[in-house]
């Protein structure tokens, strides 16, 4: 028996990635059993699509699905462009038993020449219309068929007091404490906090939009910040206690507020060891224009949209310092959820991002235990690590809910490679990873180089040109900008008293004339303890699939006074 | 560096004999090289040092700005020394560490470390021609003494500081030096470094470097506790005030990794 069942597929890709982290989601419908079910191509269909609706459940992967549609359907499926139908043809969707016989791995073959051409595709698409109400529904489905077996219903997470924030206030006494030191005798307390060394940087950060936001925001965005620091080390320098809070305030969107603990911990450094427990930061890297392999800490995009800002995450974490290398294992037992833009916010989606309702691959959600593994070492002018890295994924994808989009977090495991050799005056970098979850296997890398000119003029300027290329092997859907990009950059130190320096950076997208983005920094110390820096981005971009083209408004000018107290 | 230096004395020796043998004078080159191998063996042994330092920089119209800083150094016999410094101020730059690995022959191996970003950035180390944090030193100005990275002609003998000095002519070997040569004035009594001037890849002269209260450390290192680097092409100077010296600290190679970096406040 046949049923045809017609399905309207107006939702369109809600496509764009990147920096702030998105995925492509489209509408989906599961369809079980062994039922032959038919379905007509709409306009704009891609068979990525069609076979995301159909996949049953994890045990097969969509290349299989993929590879099963156009057996069945040859004559509606183009040979030359796998991703290619012809609109208004029936096709006939196949059952479970069909996918699972497909080959896996041939058919993720045929699957990544498909990808290329989805990409074309997508991009005769027009602005997406938001998706329709009532499509939640299908979401959840689309949710279920992603999830690994042991996940259950997934629920969205309500906000609850972030432990972090707790903490902040459980640890609040540190000044007064140092205050009554001053005046009590030396009592082993009072002598501990006389020993905390304590530093304040307050950030005034005035920023400038050149036009107003797509959503009609506002053009001036000032904020500040002001972040404390305080130090003590034994005097055998084994014990280092470090306590750093932060806080962030925002003159127009209300999600860049920020009360965090940056860092909080204790290290132990015992000869060939070190231990450290509580909330810090990690960095693991070598390339200029982007960060592949670091992955312990959630970014915090509000911060900065390159990425380069981080909030704090709790691990403990031991490395071992052998002649074999250095050997790190990290456990983290609290997830950072990664945050977005409001609505007054710039830089943002269309839609707006829901973080109160974040949903989870593992039941465990925030508290699953993620767990990471580095080796370092450095050969004479060869800096080489390889890391590994399983738990809940930090960049989420953003499922579209009826008012807004959904974070989503699956698990991740990433292998990463990274590496840095000097030769000379030239220092090559090189990033790799080899990303797993439950939808998708993916490979991403960033190799380049800087070629470093010292004292150009007579006054000692140093000139490093950068050039580095980017390569993801998700493509559009890659949740940065860069899947086929050419970096091109400028440093320059001016080796002043003020320690000037200004770094310039271009990417330019190698399949899209109209897609590229730069930036601008610069900085230089005014005084003791003020330094002045000037950031700017430009984005560039005439494609409505990727992320790119939704910040093209949202070019802008910041200038930050640092002070030093 | 151990062997090397035996090989070089014996060589020294051997010279000397010889030319007692053919009754001639050592030549410039053979009196240069003992003098410089004379000063580099009364500064051998000094093991590990932790120092804190202060420099004053002064631009053109003698406005000033300070740096704090700590180095900690250790001696390696085979090879250059290894030092890690931890800037305290200016604020903007707390908590930022540089370690240098000198090598004798090869390039320098150096690190920087951006608290900010708990990043470490390995350097070009190339660029040892260049300003060290915005003062008239250059970072080859600061990296430890290596007979190795030099050519020696004695010149003549001369006063300074009331010392009687041999002044000896540096060639540096690296194609990659600031310097064409640098003229070093060293004193007959200690073998101290009193003066040196720096002469710029096109022979001017660019710099000079004083040395002023050196003291004695452990009965037998001398250590001048102000540093005054004058730069004679765009009258900016540098004073490198050394606050406070400890030897023997009980630092090994583990405080001078990237992991030490990473530590280092």
């Amino acid at each position: 028996m046949r049923i045809l069942i017609k399905m309207p597929c107006n939702a369109r890709a809600n496509r764009a990635g990147a920096m702030l982290g998105l995925c492509l989601l489209a509408s989906s419908l599961t369809v079980a059993g062994e039922t032959t079910v038919q379905r007509q191509v709409q306009p704009g269909d891609t068979l990525w699509r069609i076979a995301t609706e159909v996949r049953p459940d994890d045990s097969v992967n969509i290349e299989q699905v993929m590879q099963a549609i156009r057996l069945l359907n040859p004559q509606a499926v183009s040979q030359s462009d796998l991703n290619q139908l012809r609109a208004g043809a029936w096709l006939e969707l196949p059952g479970r038993q069909l996918i699972a016989e497909q080959d896996a791995k041939a058919a993720q073959q045929a699957a990544a020449r498909a990808r290329t051409a989805l990409r074309a595709s997508l991009a005769e698409t027009q602005e997406p219309a938001l998706p329709p109400p009532g499509l939640a529904a299908a979401n959840y489905a689309f949710i279920s068929a992603v999830m690994a077996p042991a996940a259950a219903e997934p629920e969205a997470e309500r906000s609850e007091p972030a432990p972090v924030a707790a903490a902040a206030v459980e640890l609040e006494p540190a000044p007064a404490a140092t205050a009554s030191a001053h005046a009590a005798d030396a009592s082993p307390a009072s002598a501990f906090w006389q020993d905390v060394e304590w530093f304040s940087q307050l950030n005034l950060m005035p920023r400038w939009y050149p036009q107003t936001g797509l959503q009609q925001q506002a053009q001036w965005h000032n904020s500040v910040s002001l972040e404390l620091e305080g130090y003590w080390q034994s005097d055998d320098r084994s014990h280092t206690l470090v306590f750093s809070p932060y806080i962030r305030w925002d003159q127009r969107d209300s999600s860049r507020h920020l009360l965090d603990i940056s860092e909080a911990y204790w290290l132990y450094y015992g000869g060939d060891w070190e231990l450290r427990a509580g909330i810090s930061k990690v960095f693991w890297g070598a390339v200029e224009s982007q960060r592949l392999v670091d992955i312990i800490n959630q970014r915090d995009l509000l911060d900065r949209p390159d990425g380069e800002s981080k909030l704090g995450q709790p691990m403990l974490q031991l490395s071992l310092i052998r002649d074999y290398g250095t050997v790190q294992a990290y456990l983290l037992p609290h997830f950072r959820e990664r945050k977005f833009a409001g609505e007054d916010g710039r830089l943002r989606l269309p839609m707006p991002v829901d973080t109160s309702a974040a949903l989870y691959e593992s039941r465990h959600k925030r508290s699953h235990l993620d767990w990471a593994l580095r080796w370092s070492q450095q050969f004479s002018s060869l800096d080489l690590g390889l890391s590994y890295f399983q738990g809940t994924a930090r960049e989420p994808v953003l499922l579209p809910d009826e008012q807004a989009l959904l974070p989503y977090y699956p698990q991740l495991k990433q292998l990463g490679l990274d590496a840095q050799w000097i030769l000379g005056s030239w220092l090559w970098k090189t990033e790799a990873v080899y990303r797993h979850t439950a939808v998708e296997h993916s490979k991403a890398l960033v190799t380049g180089f800087e070629y470093t000119q010292v004292g150009i003029n007579d006054h000692f300027w140093d000139l490093g040109w950068l050039l580095e290329y980017q390569y993801d092997s998700r493509g559009l859907e890659s949740t940065t900008i860069a899947q086929n990009d050419l970096f091109v950059g400028w440093r320059l130190a001016l080796n002043d008293a003020a320690g000037s320096e200004i770094l310039f950076g271009l990417m330019q997208d190698l399949d899209r004339s109209q897609s590229r983005s730069a930036y601008l920094e610069a900085s230089t110390r005014l005084g003791e303890r003020f330094r002045l820096r000037v950031d700017g981005w430009l984005f560039h971009s005439r494609y409505p699939d990727e992320l790119l083209y939704w910040l093209r408004r949202d070019d802008y000018i910041q200038l930050t006074l640092e002070y030093y107290f | 560096m151990k062997t090397y230096l035996r090989q070089l004395l014996v060589s020294v020796c051997l010279c000397a004999t010889a030319s007692v043998v053919v009754a001639a004078e050592p030549t410039a080159a053979e009196e240069g090289l003992r003098i410089s191998t004379e000063r580099k063996v009364r500064d051998t042994g000094w093991g590990d040092t932790e120092a804190s330092m202060t420099m004053i920089l002064r631009d053109a119209r003698g406005r000033e700005s300070r740096r704090e800083m700590r180095t900690l150094t250790l001696e390696v016999l085979d090879d250059g020394d290894k030092a890690l410094t931890i800037f305290d101020e200016p604020r903007d730059v707390r908590g930022s560490a540089f370690l240098t690995h000198t090598k004798a022959l090869e390039q320098d191996e150096q690190w920087l470390f951006l608290p900010a970003v708990n990043r470490v950035r390995r350097i070009v180390s190339r660029n040892k021609s260049g300003p060290f944090m915005g003062s008239e030193f250059a970072y080859e100005d600061l990296s430890s003494f290596e007979l190795e990275k030099f050519s020696f002609n004695y010149l003549r003998d001369e006063q300074f500081h009331g010392e009687d000095c041999y002044v000896i002519e540096q060639i540096p070997q690296d194609e990659f030096s600031g310097y064409s040569r640098m003229l070093v004035w060293i004193d007959k009594s200690h073998y101290r470094v009193q003066q040196i001037e720096y002469y710029d890849r096109r022979g001017a002269l660019l710099k000079t470097l004083t040395m002023h209260d050196y003291q004695q450390y452990k009965d037998k290192f001398w250590r001048p506790h102000r540093m005054e680097m004058l730069n004679a092409q765009n009258q900016k100077s540098t004073s490198m005030l050394l606050n406070e010296i400890l030897f023997d600290r009980g630092l090994t190679d583990a405080d001078f990794d990237q992991n030490a970096l990473q530590r280092a406040r």
